[in-house]
């Protein structure tokens, strides 16, 4: 009686699942996200078309015009294809002291003893460990770990100021969302969507807005504080049953 | 009993947990939780343990406990409490204090 062929296993380049296939096959599909792909016994063409599909890609916007395309993971740089705009993707790591303005897709870091003396920098994601004179501008999230300064203050989508860090800002903060977990001391922030002030959070500041706000047992605030922008109406319920008694005195 | 078109002129003291659905011309204080409801209109200032705030208070809410002001409440003035929550919609402007001791 003949041996059936032996089963090995088999990985999609495209999204990693295995799934086992016959050990002479030539070409499958991917159960898990339907791409076609060869199998490395496959003549040397097929395999060079195997590698091309293999090459992952992820979206990039610019950051000028908001033009959306794929690049390669591992691209260090682009330009945008509707406007020109040269795109650096990587990631920067500021140690010392930085002359000049900065322009990220990817991470910048302000290390403790980093300071930005440029006049502004973007960044997709900043984490501030240090100092920054210029202008810092986070189009993702802006995050605080160390004893932090900023002298022309940030924008933003989320500011988060970590437990034990704190950050000190001469100038304007304007974001989205907040969520203070350390030490913010500043004359005004903004944020046009939910501040929380966690347990270990503290607020020290000339004034903050905010749509809505969140301070847990132990959080702190000092300030003059206002609402602003209008939201959906929220349905009352009572936190406790009305069986009070009222006297006038 | 407090309720539509009742106003009192002076001061209020609730004794228990307790609603106020009156227009007040003077402070509120009470020695449990409160309840400010929507209709209700308090021109001084109001304090308690945990108040729900619905309607309006000019003068001021302090909380020994947690605060919430609810959508389409009014506040000014100041707000202190040790817990807050303040939710969208809500009307809001005045000096904030959240967390400082608050018993003395």
């Amino acid at each position: 009686m003949a041996e059936l062929p032996q089963k090995i296993e088999v990985s999609c380049p495209e999204c990693g699942q295995t799934q086992r296939e016959s050990e002479n096959f030539i070409s499958t599909v991917c159960r898990g996200c339907g791409a076609y792909f060869k199998s490395s016994r496959a003549p040397m063409n097929a395999r060079k078309k195997v590698k091309r599909a293999g090459i992952k890609k992820r979206e990039l916007t610019c950051a000028d015009c908001g033009a959306v395309q794929m690049v390669a993971d591992e691209a260090q740089s682009s330009s945008c294809l509707e406007c020109g705009r040269h795109l650096e993707l990587g990631h920067r790591v500021i140690d010392g002291e930085h002359l000049g303005n900065l322009v990220l897709e990817g991470e910048l870091t302000i290390g403790p003893k980093g300071n930005f003396g440029g006049s502004k920098a973007r960044a997709a994601r900043i984490v501030l460990q240090g100092r920054a004179n210029g202008f810092l501008q986070a189009a993702e999230w802006l995050r605080v770990e160390g004893q932090a300064h900023l002298r022309s203050g940030a924008s933003g989508e989320v500011l988060e100021v970590r437990p034990g860090a704190s950050l000190e800002s001469k100038d304007t903060l304007l974001f989205r969302s907040g969520q203070i977990d350390g030490e913010l001391r500043c004359r005004t922030a903004q944020f046009s969507g939910p501040l929380k002030v966690g347990s270990t959070g503290k607020i020290i500041a000339e004034q903050i807005v905010f749509s809505e706000l969140t301070v847990d047992e132990g959080g702190r605030i000092h300030s003059q504080g206002e609402v602003r922008m209008a939201a959906e109406p929220v349905l009352a319920q009572a936190i406790l049953p009305a069986n009070g008694e009222i006297t006038s005195t | 009993m407090a309720g539509h078109g009742l106003q009192i002129f002076g001061d209020v003291r609730l004794e228990q947990d307790g609603v106020i659905r009156a227009k007040v011309k003077g402070n509120v204080h009470a020695s449990g939780k409160l309840v400010v409801a929507k209709e209700a209109e308090i021109s001084g200032a109001v304090s308690g343990v945990d108040i729900r705030l619905e309607g309006k208070v000019d003068a001021g809410l302090q909380g020994r406990g947690r605060v919430w002001l609810v959508a389409q409440s009014v506040l000014r003035t100041r707000c202190a409490a040790k817990v807050l929550r303040i939710e969208p919609g809500a009307d809001f402007r005045g000096e904030l204090r959240i967390g400082d001791s608050l018993d003395g």
